[in-house]
């Protein structure tokens, strides 16, 4: 039987958590850190990231 | 065989074997619950042949074994009465209760059941956002990296609650079961006694 170690499972979320972080922002940074840039004409289903602005 | 020749065997049985301190507690011990079982309506005879032998009890004493004796409860017809009479009290008290321990138990649960569904959704949105990153490249890689960097911190953070759950739901079933078997366990032990 295979068994996984809890405390791995809790550091390899972690670090998806961190990864995510560092990669988001440098998408963000990209954008010129504009929220404007992400509203696009014609917003395709494959574009699950927005941002909510009024 | 009477109470008093009872206690003398048995006081005999025990001194080869204990301590005299000990003896004074054993004996008083027995003796108590010989009392316990003539006022549970048991004549004297039958309630030291519920205890069983001397020579029998001294060697469970010796090898841990425990020796449960079940003790009669008589109701008395008057009971029966005031039980019926006194339902609506002691139903609504009851019904209480139950409802009480139910709501206990909701609240126990809606941890676990959050963070369940936090960590299906945060790693299914977490998978999505990932696969499907790719086809943002024509429209901006500023996008792609964004959605990336979304569905990476999703899925960490859906795996780190479905942990939570996993561990939240291991405790509270053990204090579930504990919650729904406490009553059970309080009614048996009312009618034995372990020697």
């Amino acid at each position: 039987m295979i068994t996984i170690n809890k405390k791995f499972l809790v550091s390899v979320s972690l670090a998806f958590m961190f990864l995510g972080l560092i990669v988001g922002f440098v998408g963000f940074a990209m954008s010129g850190f504009s929220v404007q840039s992400y509203q696009l004409d014609e917003r395709h289903w494959y574009q699950l990231v927005n941002f909510y602005t009024e | 065989m009477e109470r008093v020749d009872f206690i003398k065997e048995l006081a005999a049985e025990l001194s080869y074997k204990t301590k005299p301190r000990e003896i004074h507690q054993l004996i008083d011990y027995y003796d108590e619950m010989i009392e316990d079982l003539i006022e549970e309506g048991l004549s004297e005879a039958e309630a030291v042949a519920r205890l069983g032998k001397p020579k029998d009890l001294v060697k469970a004493l010796h090898t841990e074994e425990e020796i449960v004796v079940e003790i009669p409860r008589r109701f008395h017809p008057f009971l029966y009465v005031l039980l019926i009479l006194g339902f609506p009290l002691w139903g609504s008290l009851l019904l209480a209760a139950i409802l009480l321990m139910l709501s206990v138990l909701l609240v126990l649960w809606c941890g676990p059941f959050t963070t369940g569904i936090l960590g299906i959704t945060g790693v299914l949105s977490g998978i999505a956002s990932v696969v499907l990153s790719p086809l943002l490249i024509t429209d901006g890689l500023f996008l792609l990296f964004s959605q990336l960097g979304v569905g990476l911190f999703l899925f960490g953070f859906g795996l780190l609650c479905l942990l939570a759950t996993y561990r939240m739901s291991k405790l509270f079933s053990g204090l579930s079961m504990a919650c729904i078997l406490w009553p059970r366990q309080l009614l048996t032990n009312y009618r034995k006694k372990v020697i």
